[in-house]
């Protein structure tokens, strides 16, 4: 520590570079708190569970080429067809398919008027089977039974009088023990439901939705000229299946199939632009990781390179290799420690306007002591190959001419 | 001199080789990030109909729920619709009150030529809208024109098709009056638009405003004779307790699903047409509809892409970031040339001792820090153009137009890169000119 | 042509003045070649920046062909230096990266002559020291008393009056010193004054005068009083 008054005074007779050095280190700490946060919270959100047995799920839309009066045969023949196959264990419709961004979402209130309001849910309304070919968890409650199953050209919302929830849901709803709400009644524009069961998870439809844990499922199924289809294959057979199933479907006249698809790939796409943004954030953390090490690099080069007399004198007069590099290390440590300090204010004053701003999460604290922490440590990495080119400047420097 | 200095400035980067792409890749690395977030939110920022944006406005009525709002706008305040029933739609249609109206949905079906194999039949999304769409929107055509009056209230079955579906169908050649049949039905070719993008193609809704332009163009009315429906893929909100799944349901129910722009030959005309639709909702209002108490909205083209946020907050927050980025770049750029010209003491003070002005100098470096500034912003021009193709792989949901510099930018981009340079060379450069010659003239 | 009156130079370090130059006298005149000689540390170079306008005196009158020099701003310095001063180093100074045309023509940038006159004036001082067929070689690629012919070339190209030497010899053999030497001595006959700092006193009496600077203080010495020790 004793080393520490003289880098002090020295940092403060050049001032500039070091100076730079700050502005950098400050900069890049900002940006790096904030951005290292937005990535983690992406990261979480791209792997939210989705409820579903996505390994062996397909989807796709298909028409029914038939009348509206015979829309309800069609579908339940094309149900039949499809189950009989043997490498299909299981088959549904649904209004809307996870993940692919079109579907529905409706506020839930907790009485007939809208300032009750409870929470923003992703809506499903499913034909029968829907547990078990999603794969999803009931954990509370029952599902809905074969009298409450609808198939009909009026909305879903009309048709039932029940509904399942996700956890995600019934913590909303009884924040206090979410175990109570079956039972409970929720309104959806006005119109009261009771819940009869929940489910652990089901992700809504939008991958870009914060709160996309929150569906309901309604019991009821709206028959129109155009279906979404999710077919659940049997183990290892998922390619078998959707072959199977195309050709099926194809047999009939005017048959249109699109969309077709294994959930895998609806995954993908429908997370891309956020895994997309999530790389970006990572090479942006790189990229200035990697400038700041530059500018450490770069900035006690020049300050040895300035000083290299004044290094061989000392050199000449005793001091050890270490000695020097610790100088410098310690020197970094100092200009760090003032970035760092710097970078910490205005990441706090940029994050309370990004709020503002953007409805963003405030950073949490541990954000700045790791944060802090790596900058530290990349600092000491840069200085490390300059001050070692110091600790082998010759004694002999001295003596020669600057 | 220029010439001299020019070539002084290339001898002196190719002394330094390390400090030398240091100082210009740093810069080459600032330029890029911040070029690319910028061009991003610059493209998105632009405005797609110049010359008459003012005069083009989105009509948004409140016909909604009255039990709920339709939604919530970013500020907290109740949202109405940005879509229309048909009902209401079809009444402000007939009553011509503005100069031209675009009306229009989308649907989906099995789309070939009548000479082409059944199965080279493609799935498409379908523009079902009125005749006035592409002068409004500005779309060019290349083949024929638009449809009739006639073809608008008969649902005549004409088609316009975009140039690329003409080349997959025709081959490119000039297609009007041969037949394409969508699904089943058979539409006779009446235009041929040529390549045509709007960006941001504004006048959907603000998920759809950076996709492709859709390819196929019917009259509404036609797509409603021939119950042409696709309720899984078109964007529609509905309420109430009337049945809604045919298309004829669709028409009688409080469904909103119809995109309505009209334009005005001036912008005085707007306010008469907003009290038009005033008294439209009045009107309403005496049979017991339009209860709800948010106002209508009659939104121009700059309006509505503010109103759903064309850029976005999370561009604006990159390029934020990326401009703070290219700060650190330029400190560090600073940081070596005060190296750089800390190593050239020896020659500032042989040149000083041989005449050159502090001025001579000052000229001399500078000049060497526009050509760093220059080939670090034409390195960062190119590395720029690699970022935005890696983007536009990266987000396939997002139109390439976004991610395409112009003319401007490109100029801009290498600007930017230089007149940077120089503002952060001003300081060293200064500290160098104030080097005593008699100091440096032992040593060199 | 050079006229001194009452120079003196001090300068401050923390509290301690320190008289770098005491108040001294000189004339020059056109076509003197004048030696330089005091130990280390003395104040020659000092004097000789002085000299040269490249550094500042803190009392006292100079007078450089008959114009006074006191007080000019550092614009007209710089001019003056061009015009009227060549420079030598101990050290020959010549820009590595610069050939040796490149390096010739310096100054003569500065002077803002046409190409076609710079062309001619470097050809022609190259080939008074016999080097005009390297023109396009690099500094690195002569020997040390190439070097220091192509720097003294250099000072010459714009035809100064004087011609300021800070130890020319300093760092070439005796052999490669003789040679320049002689170079200064036929320079100097064709009328160019030149102010030489040496501590070899055979070099130094090849001058016509000598001057002494001894902690601070100039004297002169008699060359030929010197010659009959």
């Amino acid at each position: 520590m004793k080393d520490f008054k003289p880098i002090l005074k020295t940092l403060w007779k050049n001032k500039t570079s070091p100076i730079l050095l700050v502005i950098q280190i400050a900069v890049a700490f900002t940006i790096l708190i904030n951005v290292s946060h937005m990535a983690v919270n992406k990261w979480h959100e791209i792997h939210k569970p989705s409820g579903l047995d996505e390994a062996n799920l397909f989807t796709f839309t298909a028409n029914l080429p038939v009348e509206p009066e015979r829309y309800k045969a069609r579908l339940e023949q094309d149900f039949a067809d499809i189950i009989e196959l043997s490498s299909v264990e299981n088959v549904m419709a649904t209004n809307s398919i996870p993940l692919t961004n079109w579907g529905l979402g409706l506020a839930l209130n907790k009485t007939e008027s809208d300032e009750s309001y409870i929470t923003y849910a992703g809506i499903y309304s499913m034909t029968a089977d829907f547990v078990e070919t999603l794969g999803l968890e009931v954990i509370l409650g029952r599902q809905f039974d074969q009298a409450e199953m609808v198939l009909s050209s009026a909305d879903y919302t009309v048709q039932s009088s029940t509904l399942m929830v996700t956890k995600a849901i019934a913590e909303k709803i009884s924040p206090e023990d979410w175990t109570q709400t079956v039972g409970k009644t929720i309104y959806i524009h006005g119109r009261p439901y009771q819940i009869i069961g929940v489910v652990n998870e089901l992700i809504a439809t939008w991958p870009n939705w914060m709160r996309n844990e929150r569906s309901i499922i309604f019991p009821a199924y709206t028959l129109t000229k155009e279906s979404k289809f999710m077919v659940k294959a049997r183990e290892g057979q998922l390619k078998q299946a959707m072959d199977e199933v195309h050709t099926v479907l194809m047999r009939h006249p005017g048959r249109i199939i699109d969309k077709f698809h294994d959930f895998t790939h609806t995954r993908n796409k429908g997370y891309k632009p956020m895994t997309s943004s999530l790389i970006i954030l990572f090479a942006v953390t790189i990229g200035l990781v990697v400038i700041t090490m530059l500018g450490t690099f770069g900035q006690a080069r020049f300050a040895i390179l300035r000083r290299k007399r004044q290094i061989g004198t000392r050199r000449a007069l005793g001091a050890t290799k270490w000695q020097i590099v610790r100088y410098y290390m310690l020197e970094n440590i100092v200009i760090t420690s003032i970035g760092i300090l710097f970078g910490a204010i205005f990441a706090m004053l940029l994050n309370v306007k990004l709020m503002d701003f953007f409805e963003l999460l405030s950073v949490p604290s541990e954000y700045f002591l790791f944060g802090a922490v790596a900058v530290l440590v990349a600092g000491q990495f840069a200085v490390i190959p300059p001050a070692l080119g110091a600790a082998n400047i010759s004694p002999a420097s001295a003596t020669r001419s600057a | 001199m220029v010439s001299y200095y020019i070539k002084l400035a290339w001898l002196s980067l190719r002394k330094t080789p390390l400090l030398s792409f240091l100082m210009i890749g740093t810069i080459a690395i600032g330029i890029t990030a911040a070029m690319i977030t910028v061009t991003v939110g610059y493209m998105m920022a632009q405005n797609p109909l110049p010359h008459k944006s003012e005069r083009v406005a989105m009509v948004h009525l409140n016909s909604w729920d009255p039990t709920q709002p339709y939604g919530y706008r970013r500020n907290g305040k109740n949202d109405i619709p940005s879509t229309l029933t048909y009902q209401d739609a079809m009444a402000l249609l007939q009553a011509d009150k503005a100069d031209k109206h675009a009306l229009f949905t989308q649907f989906s079906d099995m789309i070939r030529a009548e000479a082409m194999d059944v199965r080279d039949a493609q799935f498409h999304p379908v523009r079902s809208t009125t005749r006035d769409f592409f002068d409004v929107f500005d779309a060019p055509f290349i083949h024929g024109g638009t449809w009739s009056k006639e073809a608008d209230q008969t649902g005549e079955q004409v088609i316009v098709l975009s140039k690329h579906e003409n080349d997959r169908l025709f081959g490119g050649i000039n297609s009007v009056g041969q037949d394409v049949l969508v699904g089943t039905l058979l539409y006779r070719v009446v235009g041929v638009i040529d390549d045509w993008q709007p960006t941001p193609r504004f006048y959907t809704h603000r998920y759809l405003m950076y996709q492709s332009t859709l390819n196929y163009f019917v009259p509404l009315e036609s797509q409603i004779r021939n119950e042409l429906f696709s309720p899984t893929s078109m964007g529609w909100s509905c309420w109430g307790d009337a049945p809604s799944s045919t298309l004829a349901q669709v028409l009688l129910s409080e469904c909103v699903w119809l995109y309505m722009w009209v334009e005005f030959d001036t912008v005085d005309k707007k306010d008469d047409y907003f009290h038009f639709l005033s008294d439209y909702s009045e009107e309403q209002k005496q049979v017991g509809r339009f209860t709800r108490p948010e106002p209508n909205r009659l939104m121009s083209v700059t309006e509505y892409l503010e109103k759903e946020g064309a850029v976005s907050k999370e561009n604006i927050m990159g390029i934020g970031f990326a401009l703070a980025f290219l700060l650190a770049c330029l400190c560090n750029v600073m940081s070596l040339m005060m190296t750089k010209f800390h190593g050239k003491g020896g020659e500032i003070g042989l040149r000083r001792a041989v005449g050159a002005s502090k001025k001579d100098i000052i000229i001399q470096f500078g000049f060497e820090l526009i050509f760093i500034g220059f080939v670090g912003g034409v390195i960062g021009l190119l590395l720029a153009q690699v970022g935005l193709s890696v983007l536009t792989d990266m987000f396939s949901n997002l139109h390439k137009n976004v991610m395409t510099m112009d003319i401007y930018l490109m100029v801009g981009t290498i600007g930017l890169a230089m007149s940077t340079s120089v503002l952060f060379g001003l300081w060293p450069i200064y500290r160098a000119s104030l080097i005593q010659p008699s100091s440096q003239l032992k040593s060199l | 042509m050079l006229k001194m009156r009452g120079i003196a130079k001090s300068f401050f370090t923390n509290t301690l003045k320190t008289q770098a130059l005491q108040p001294f006298d000189l004339d020059i005149e056109q076509g003197d070649f004048v030696s330089i000689v005091g130990p280390s540390g003395s104040g020659k170079t000092t004097f000789l920046n002085i000299a040269g306008l490249l550094e500042d005196y803190s009392e006292g009158q100079y007078y450089l062909g008959g114009k006074d020099v006191t007080g000019l701003s550092d614009n007209h310095k710089s001019s003056l230096r061009n015009q009227k001063i060549g420079f030598v180093f101990q050290s020959f100074n010549l820009i590595p990266e610069l050939n040796l045309f490149d390096n010739v023509e310096m100054p003569l940038r500065y002077r803002h002559f046409s190409s076609k006159e710079r062309a001619q004036r470097v050809h022609e001082a190259l080939e008074k020291v016999g080097l005009a067929g390297r023109k396009s070689h690099y500094p690195q690629q002569l020997s040390g008393g190439q070097q220091q012919r192509v720097a003294i070339t250099r000072a010459l190209a714009g035809s100064p009056s004087l011609l300021l030497a800070d130890e020319p010899t300093g760092n070439l053999d005796s052999k490669m010193a003789d040679g320049i030497m002689s170079l200064l001595k036929d320079i100097n006959k064709q009328g160019t004054s030149i102010l030489m700092v040496t501590h070899d006193m055979e070099q130094a009496k090849q001058a016509s005068r000598i001057i002494e600077i001894r902690d601070g203080h100039l004297s002169e010495h008699q060359v030929s009083l010197l010659h009959r020790d």
